[in-house]
């Protein structure tokens, strides 16, 4: 059949991760759309400020226009004048109309200089001010992921990016308005956070959603630069990971030793060298005081023989490592001091029970 | 690869402004190939749609399902209109191989392309 040249074809994927034969790879150019939390990131704070400061985004757009107008008037003065160079006849120094057209351009080309760097100082200036509200846009794209990961859990937590858009931009439109920039960045966080927090909430399972909240607390802390990815694989794993006989302890379970000696050589962080270093040392001094501890019937809100003083002073990451050490000693009561944890992270607002 | 000022056209059709999509973008444009694009949240599709408003008006969206697969493309292809295929499966149909491949026979001045049933 006849095959007209403007003919062109795509192909779109709905599949998150596709696999496609390599034959169809050499056939096509494999592009992958799929949303990254930087990419996502970007994309938010031109949506937020887009909205929240209309007038800073034309600037920045009728910029970008002048710039690239700016820059092709430039090009074009450069391509006259090695027009005139090479078309001039006998010597460059009589051609007295010759002479007077490089005049101009050069000073043309001066002005259109001077354009161009008052532009790139406007620039920065405005990208000053947009980066004002990128914690905003950084915390959408945190709980954009929270919310993606759990369709891990259930593939019926699948929730669209256009979803959470509305959510985003509700928070905008309704959040309180405030004076100063950083009021009202920390207002629109704040109720972004919770908006999606009952979004969310509403269509989890119950067993779902504690796991929903610690994802929310720890990929917080970790955007913040608090936690590192480690620290939440402690948390989670604590001491499945080795392999250790000597138990030095006869009332302390084996798994409970484990966990110990996992925490104990655990680096929190990057600024915390190995937190609980002494801890084994310090379990085997006092020996009766932690056993005491740990068979208490609520160890999470008893202080911690020891270490309550340092946990307390720690004020970035004390609650986590807290939860950790409850965590590793008592795995029953685990989802308390994970509650206790979100509290403190996210507001009292995140565990008191919701009826809607 | 690109001037801003595409760029800026491209963020009106509807394409998101970070860095990776304008490198999708410039993927899109500028490859020999056909592009396939993994897409989970629609942003491409949206983008192309903008992009190529011939595919509303020939209404060329299709998806491998259309129930003649070979007439549904025969007029894009012989007036050269752009089609897109969407929610492609792991699977791609080898009609559409030889379009692909762009298994172009010229005669004369006029270009041909065979296509199986």
């Amino acid at each position: 059949m006849d095959w007209d040249e403007r003919f062109r074809l795509y192909m779109t994927s709905r599949l998150a991760n596709p696999h496609f034969s390599p034959e169809l790879a050499a056939k096509a150019t494999i592009i992958d759309f799929t949303v990254t939390q930087g990419g996502l990131e970007q994309q938010l704070l031109g949506r937020l400020i887009s909205k929240e400061q209309k007038s800073l985004e034309d600037q920045l757009t009728q910029l970008q226009e002048e710039v690239t107008s700016n820059t092709k008037t430039l090009q074009s003065y450069e391509e006259q004048l090695l027009e005139r160079l090479a078309n001039a006849q006998g010597s460059l120094l009589d051609d007295t109309e010759l002479i007077d057209v490089l005049a101009t351009i050069k000073t043309k080309s001066k002005e259109v200089n001077e354009k161009l760097v008052e532009a790139k100082e406007k620039k920065i200036e405005i990208n000053d001010k947009r980066e004002l509200f990128r914690p905003v846009a950084a915390r959408g794209a945190v709980l954009y992921f929270c919310i993606v990961e759990m369709t891990l859990i259930n593939w019926m937590y699948n929730t669209s990016l256009q979803q959470f858009l509305g959510l985003f931009d509700y928070a905008i439109d309704f959040s309180p308005k405030a004076q100063l920039v950083k009021d009202r960045v920390h207002n629109i966080t704040s109720w972004l956070t919770r908006r999606v927090y009952r979004y969310i909430n509403r269509g989890l399972f119950e067993k779902d959603k504690i796991t929903f909240k610690l994802m929310m607390a720890t990929k917080i802390l970790i955007k913040d630069g608090k936690l590192t990815n480690g620290d939440v694989g402690l948390l989670l794993k604590a001491g499945s990971g080795i392999d250790d006989r000597n138990k030095p302890f006869n009332w302390m379970q084996q798994k409970q030793w484990l966990n110990l000696k996992a925490l104990s050589k655990h680096k929190f962080n990057t600024e915390h060298t190995m937190f609980f270093k002494e801890l084994p040392e310090r379990v085997n001094r006092n020996e009766q005081l932690w056993k005491k501890w740990i068979d208490e019937n609520e160890p999470e809100n008893t202080p911690v023989p020891d270490y309550e003083e340092k946990i307390a002073a720690d004020q970035n990451i004390g609650h986590f490592i807290h939860l950790c050490l409850v965590r590793a000693m008592r795995e029953d009561r685990t989802l308390l001091a994970a509650s206790q944890f979100i509290k403190e992270v996210l507001g009292d607002e995140f565990v008191s029970p919701v009826t809607d | 690869m690109v001037d801003p000022a595409t760029i800026g056209e491209w963020n009106m059709e509807g394409l998101p402004s970070d860095d990776l999509s304008i490198q999708n973008g410039i993927m899109v444009t500028r490859s020999s190939r056909y592009p396939l694009m993994i897409d989970p949240q629609s942003q491409a599709l949206t983008w192309i749609k903008q992009r190529e408003p011939e595919l509303l008006e020939q209404n060329t969206v299709i998806t491998l399902n259309v129930p003649d697969l070979k007439r549904a493309l025969q007029f894009p292809l012989e007036n050269g209109y752009p089609v897109l295929i969407e929610s492609i499966e792991n699977e791609v149909d080898p009609m559409l191989d030889p379009i692909l491949e762009k298994q172009i026979t010229r005669r004369g001045k006029k270009c041909f392309i065979k296509l199986a049933d």
